[in-house]
């Protein structure tokens, strides 16, 4: 379980983040909307242990992830989280594969074959020896989910992951989270303006002004 | 494993920007090179000078009308203010019907020049125009007879040796074994000695006194004046040394700067993937450590075809490369290139990924 308490993050240009409280159970699917600036991906990034908060604790099953080291951080991520970001970051001089097999690496040791097999899995098991810039936009996300995924992470962290996708890529894309979601019983955070690809999780928080202030469970 | 791992990234990450990784290899080369060039040319210069002073730093010659007893060599050998003693003993025998000169000099001090086979006894060292005119190759016997005609004594040519002047043209054998053959048993005809500078006029004064029979001569205006020559150049050499390694570290420095900033967004993202600092910086070192052992190899074969050419050009004569010169090449190379990557590498792994992420950098 993750547990956030008075988390607050203050930019000296602005106050991203003005109190935030909230719970995420293991192996939800929760999603976030809210308007352009109200702290989302602050949120997110401090939850990834990417950014430290002004104020406030994050904590991982009772693990404390606010007072730790950079290092101890880098190891805690390498360990327990998975990111997709809008941008499909991948390193441009490296295939499909070896973008994955790059996450093998700092997390223990490469395994082609089990790259090769999450790749398949997110559907791209002819592109395998394919560069970022050989891949479609939807392509290249999956590459990024199954990057994300490769290290079997507890945590799913998706900032706006089908922000830059056409309708058809973002419901495959979706699927493919749907179906890795309920196989691999991670956890899934995703942040997005779209409420179609919100109402893809089972419970939806609405941020403003760096607070949530709307709490919804859907049962379906 | 992992360093396989770790050479494989490296790899394709140089692969990927072979044009800068060139251009770095080429500026380490440049200040590599120039370091080396300076070093074997003043080394050579160092060479040079003492070959012509015959023996490095002699600073005082002992003639006489006559021949000198070698007991006074013993006798020179003993005092305390004289670091050196190098007896020779000129004369000429004659080879294949023509009179050429000998000079005998002692093993020991045969070390000093510059001579290709061995010197050994028994054997004669051949001067390089001598052995080109004879068409003498070591190993070859050579006889020789006084006066000509007369019975030979055979010698084996152990090797060539190079100076500058009439040497050139003699032979050169065990002092003990010319003197045999000249019939001067314990006779030489001049002393070069190595006086210490700091007590030399007394010293001078005190041989003049003991040796009243003999000329005692300074020699050390020449070796003071070239020796003073020579520092100034080394001197030239280093301040423009200085001045390219600065100027190649700058350049160096600002390449691998930007090969590194140009990778802000890879480095943010393997950080969310949990890299470490340390995994991170790994690679950026592995591929300066490539950089660095790439440009000193360069810079070793830049840095002694130019000396070579200018020696060349300057003495006429090729300068031999010290050995030194390639582990202080390589380490040089070592040392620029990654002191050059650890500042960018400091700064960009110090750098939040979430800021980075967000492009504001
Ligand atoms: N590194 C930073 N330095 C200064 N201000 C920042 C920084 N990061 C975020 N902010 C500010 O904090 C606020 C929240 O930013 P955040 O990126 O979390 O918003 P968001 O909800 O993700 O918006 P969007 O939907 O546009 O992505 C904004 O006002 C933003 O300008
Ligand atoms: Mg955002």
């Amino acid at each position: 379980m993750i547990k956030v308490r008075g988390l607050k993050k203050v930019y000296p240009s602005a106050v991203a983040l003005r109190g935030v409280d909230m719970d995420i159970q293991d192996n939800e699917w929760l999603s976030i909307m809210g308007p352009s600036g109200s702290g989302k991906s602050t949120l997110l990034n401090i939850l990834g242990g990417l950014d430290y908060p002004t104020e406030g604790s994050v904590s991982y099953d009772g693990k404390e992830i606010t007072t730790m080291k950079e290092d101890e951080l880098a190891v805690f991520r390498r360990e327990n989280i998975g990111f997709i970001f809008q941008q499909s970051y991948l390193i441009p001089y490296l295939t499909a594969l070896e973008n994955v097999m790059l996450a093998q690496y700092f997390h223990s040791i490469v395994d082609e074959k089990e790259a090769a097999e999450a790749l398949k899995r997110v559907g791209l098991s002819h592109r395998l020896h394919h560069r970022p810039s050989e891949l479609s936009g939807g392509e290249q996300q999956r590459v990024c989910i199954a990057r994300a995924l490769i290290n079997s992470p507890k945590v799913l962290l998706a900032d706006e992951p089908t922000g830059n996708l056409d309708r058809e890529n973002t419901r495959v894309i979706l699927e493919l989270l749907g179906e890795l979601h309920s196989n691999e019983g991670f956890t899934i955070v995703l942040v997005t303006h779209d409420p179609y690809v919100a109402g893809w999780g089972k419970r939806l928080l609405t941020m403003e002004d760096g607070r949530i202030i709307k709490d919804e469970s859907f049962h379906s | 494993m992992r360093y396989r791992t770790l050479f494989f990234f490296t790899g394709k990450a140089i692969k990927e920007r072979l044009q800068r990784i060139f251009l770095m290899v080429f500026a380490v080369s440049l200040s590599v090179g120039l370091l080396i060039s300076m070093i074997i040319l003043s080394k050579g210069m160092r060479e040079r000078l003492s070959e012509e002073l015959k023996a490095y730093g002699a600073n005082a010659l002992i003639t006489s009308p006559d021949y000198i007893n070698e007991e006074i060599v013993q006798r020179l050998s003993g005092i305390n203010a004289i670091d050196e003693v190098l007896p020779e003993l000129y004369g000429r025998a004659c080879f294949k019907g023509v009179y050429i000169n000998v000079i005998g000099m002692r093993l020991e001090d045969m070390k000093r020049m510059r001579v290709t086979g061995e010197v050994q006894k028994g054997s004669v060292l051949a001067g390089s125009r001598l052995a080109k005119a004879g068409e003498l190759k070591t190993g070859h016997e050579i006889g020789l007879s006084i006066p000509c005609g007369s019975e030979e004594m055979k010698f084996k040519l152990s090797g060539i040796f190079e100076k500058v002047g009439s040497e050139d043209n003699a032979l050169i054998m065990e002092l003990k074994e010319l003197q045999k053959l000249l019939g001067l048993e314990n006779k030489v005809s001049i002393i070069m000695l190595r006086v210490n500078p700091a007590v030399f006029e007394l010293t001078m004064e005190n041989l003049k006194k003991e040796f009243p029979e003999l000329e005692i001569k300074p020699v050390r205006q020449i070796a003071l004046s070239e020796e003073s020559l020579l520092k100034k150049i080394e001197f030239l050499l280093f301040v423009v040394a200085v001045v390219v390694v600065v100027a190649s570290v700058i350049t160096v420095g600002g390449i691998m700067a930007a090969t590194i900033f140009e990778r802000l967004t890879d480095i943010a993202l393997m950080k969310t993937m949990g890299a470490t600092n340390r995994q991170i910086q790994a690679f950026f070192i592995v591929e300066a450590i490539i950089t660095g052992l790439l440009g000193s190899l360069g810079g070793h074969l830049l840095g002694t075809a130019s000396a070579e050419l200018i020696a060349l050009s300057a003495f006429q004569r090729a300068v031999a490369v010290p050995l030194f010169s390639i582990p202080l090449a390589i380490s040089s190379g070592l040392m620029l290139s990654v002191a050059s990557a650890i500042a960018p590498i400091m700064r960009i792994t110090a750098y939040r990924p979430s800021i980075i992420l967000r492009g504001e950098i």
